[in-house]
């Protein structure tokens, strides 16, 4: 019994030295004449890697060019109607004097308001907006990732959508009537993706968009002389609309396609209407039925390229159209990557601090209890290296936090191996005694570990790239600490 | 009576930390507080030690160097004021550093304003609060009643308030690890009660 008590000992020694040579070496291989390892890198958080660093500033200089152009036209009329230029010009500048204060502090909090909640709408994880009130300059930082560049492509749009009459630009809803934005991607068997977008309208929206549909069917004629007989089918027909969905996309895309080209014939046909950002046209469509579900859905397009591209471009509209627009138009005037503060030989820093307090906790075991702190200390290290491995193969990105939640963890294994310790120390115990103790032990430490299992469970799901990064750590640290201490009391005891 | 006396000084603590926050606000560091950028493009690559130990020379211990693009010829120093003299010492010490011909006006200044504290804390609010939340609910079932979950909120609101008093009162610059320190407290905190709350529970 003894002899196999030992045996095991030193298997599990054994063991750990074998981990412990794997999670901090690596297992490296010849692949393609170099040297590569098979244990995954570690990802690293924003925080550590860099960022960017966009600048932006007022558009001032087409409003000004604008008022210049206003005001030698003014002068121009001057000359030819001396009373009538004079009220103009009383007007213009009574106007400019209401236009100027209408830019002020409010206005650039709003934007900088409007910019942030854009950037939580796509998710984006330790972005910054600082806004400079007296000039309006807005500075954003976001993480370098694929997104970053779609994302800043749209960053200076004001963000202004409209649903238009093709004809008459009368705005038939706009942004206020637009409660949430949905996006999504379906690859086909071809290995094509088609990307769509659905703008689900709010109360007062569905029933405009209803109103919108109905006005703008492409049978708008026959609609009129049947209205009777065609409520009953337009039902039907809705129900049927929701099941293919996707096919009236199509169509619908397939009509802004060619609606230059039949746009003379449609004249005759019926109206359109006109999906706007910032007054520019996105799509010009009609629609062969009344929707009163308040989603308009649309296929924004179709491409075989590998990339997130047109998918990430889905989300920046998404979050332009569900959101206000900006008071103010803005223009990017400065895009640079940054690296990191946290420089490399801060974290080796952190790091250093964390390994000379876990020593100092394996010297005090160690003298505190002799052999048993000893092999104490062996498994320590072994715990350290399992969940070092399993950060990386499961792909948490450590961020500062979570280089921290490692010593957090840390500290409550060793919290387990105090109580295991303390309650053992004494000699003599028999078998079943020593069980029990074992039991307590367990499940005094689960008690400990539960309430911070239950905190990370909860920073796992928030989209905070640091609170994310400590929350999966601290998951991993505890369900492993859980796990290898049962594992080990079991071939140990 | 000894607790009694510990309360009502964390209260004064409190109290007067916040009246400082109310009249002088927190303490920022540069990295998060104002001041101006100043961009620096070399022809050959460059070292962001050299930089930091130009800008050191120039500006004193308060400054940022930050590595721009990925070309590693250009860098990005955050100051809290500069002046004209200052920027004629940088060019003439990069010039003699890397035997460039840089001029001042090569230099791309920027106006930087406050990241507001607001902003940052922000994301950290709602799951820490939930979470507390949820340990506190899991002290009451396991625990038995409020007591144990009374200690567990006192607790987290005195260290964290202390923590914050430190700041505030001592005009500590809150930099990118404020927060960090900030977490680990409340984590170690709830350890430290979880632990102390088993071995009473496993006297009685």
């Amino acid at each position: 019994m003894k002899m196999q008590k030992k045996l095991n000992i030193v298997l599990v020694i054994l063991t750990v030295i074998l981990v412990s040579l794997v999670s901090f070496g690596g297992i490296y291989y010849r692949n393609k004449g170099k040297m590569d390892n098979r244990i995954p890198d570690y990802q690293l958080g924003t925080d550590l890697k860099g960022y960017r660093q966009v600048t932006l500033e007022v558009a001032e200089e087409k409003d000004s060019d604008e008022s210049e152009k206003s005001d030698e036209t003014e002068n121009a009329e001057e000359k030819e109607e001396t009373e009538n230029s004079e009220e103009k010009q009383e007007d213009s500048n009574e106007e400019s004097k209401e236009e100027k204060p209408e830019i002020n502090k409010e206005d650039y909090k709003k934007t900088a308001s409007i910019y942030k909640q854009r950037l939580k709408d796509l998710k984006v994880d330790n972005f910054s907006v600082s806004c400079d009130e007296e000039t309006g300059r807005i500075v954003i930082t976001i993480p370098e990732n694929d997104q970053t560049d779609v994302i800043l492509s749209d960053l200076s749009q004001k963000g202004k959508f409209t649903i238009k009459d093709s004809k008459t630009e009368e705005e038939l809803l706009t942004n206020a009537d637009v409660r949430t934005v949905k996006v999504g991607k379906n690859v086909s068997a071809t290995g094509s993706n088609t990307t769509y977008m659905s703008i689900y309208f709010n109360t007062k929206g569905t029933n405009k968009f209803k109103n919108v549909t109905q006005t703008y069917q492409n049978n708008v004629e026959e609609e009129s002389k049947n209205e009777e007989s065609n409520e009953e089918n337009n039902e039907e027909e809705n129900v049927e609309n929701n099941e293919e969905n996707e096919e009236v996309e199509n169509e619908e895309e397939n009509k802004a396609e060619d609606s230059s080209e039949d746009e003379e014939n449609k004249d005759s046909e019926g109206k359109q209407i006109t999906l706007n950002i910032d007054d520019v046209t996105m799509m010009t469509t009609s629609f062969d039925e009344i929707i009163d579900n308040g989603v308009l859905s649309l296929t924004l397009g179709t491409s075989t390229d590998e990339s997130n591209d047109e998918l990430y471009s889905a989300y920046n509209l998404a979050a332009i159209i569900e959101n206000e627009e900006l008071p103010v138009k803005y223009e990017i005037k400065g895009n640079t990557y940054v690296s990191s503060t946290i420089e490399e030989k801060d974290i080796k820093a952190l790091v250093y601090v964390e390994i000379g307090i876990a020593l100092a906790i394996i010297l005090l075991m160690i003298i505190k209890y002799r052999l048993k702190g000893m092999l104490t200390g062996v498994l320590f290290v072994g715990y350290t290296a399992v969940l070092l491995i399993v950060l990386r193969f499961t792909n948490v990105t450590l961020s500062v936090l979570g280089i921290l939640a490692i010593g957090l963890c840390y500290l409550l294994n060793s919290i387990y191996n105090y109580i295991k310790l303390d309650k053992l120390k004494e000699d003599g115990l028999t078998e079943k005694e020593k069980q029990k103790a074992m039991k307590e032990i367990l499940m005094k430490y689960t008690m400990i570990a539960i309430p911070q299992l239950i905190i990370a469970i909860v920073f796992c799901f928030t989209q905070w790239a640091q609170l994310l990064s400590f929350g999966m750590t601290m998951f991993w640290g505890i369900i492993i600490s859980l796990l290898y201490n049962v594992l080990l009391n079991k071939i140990l005891d | 009576m000894k607790n009694k006396i510990i309360y009502i000084l964390l209260a004064v603590i409190f109290a007067v930390a916040i009246v400082m926050t109310f009249v002088k606000g927190l303490n920022v560091d540069l990295y998060y507080g104002e001041g101006y950028t100043i961009s620096v493009t070399e022809k050959d690559s460059i070292n962001i030690d050299d930089i930091k130990q130009i800008v050191e020379e120039i500006w004193g211990k308060e400054y940022i160097v930050q590595r721009l693009e990925f070309f590693d010829d250009s860098a990005e120093i955050k100051v809290k004021e500069y002046d004209d003299d200052k920027l004629t010492q940088l060019k003439d010490k990069l010039n003699e550093k890397y035997e460039s011909e840089l001029e001042v006006s090569d230099f791309k200044v920027e106006h930087i304003s406050n990241i507001k504290l607001r902003t940052l804390v922000e994301p950290y609010i709602i799951p820490i609060g939930l979470s507390l939340l949820l340990v506190m609910a899991f002290y009451a079932i396991r625990y038995r009643g409020a007591r144990k979950m009374l200690d567990l909120l006192v607790g987290v609101v005195a260290v964290e308030g202390l923590f914050y008093s430190l700041y505030a009162i001592g005009r500590i610059p809150f930099n990118s690890m404020t927060l960090p320190i900030a977490i680990c407290l409340y984590i170690i905190t709830i350890i430290k009660t979880s632990f102390s709350s088993e071995n009473s529970q496993e006297e009685e």
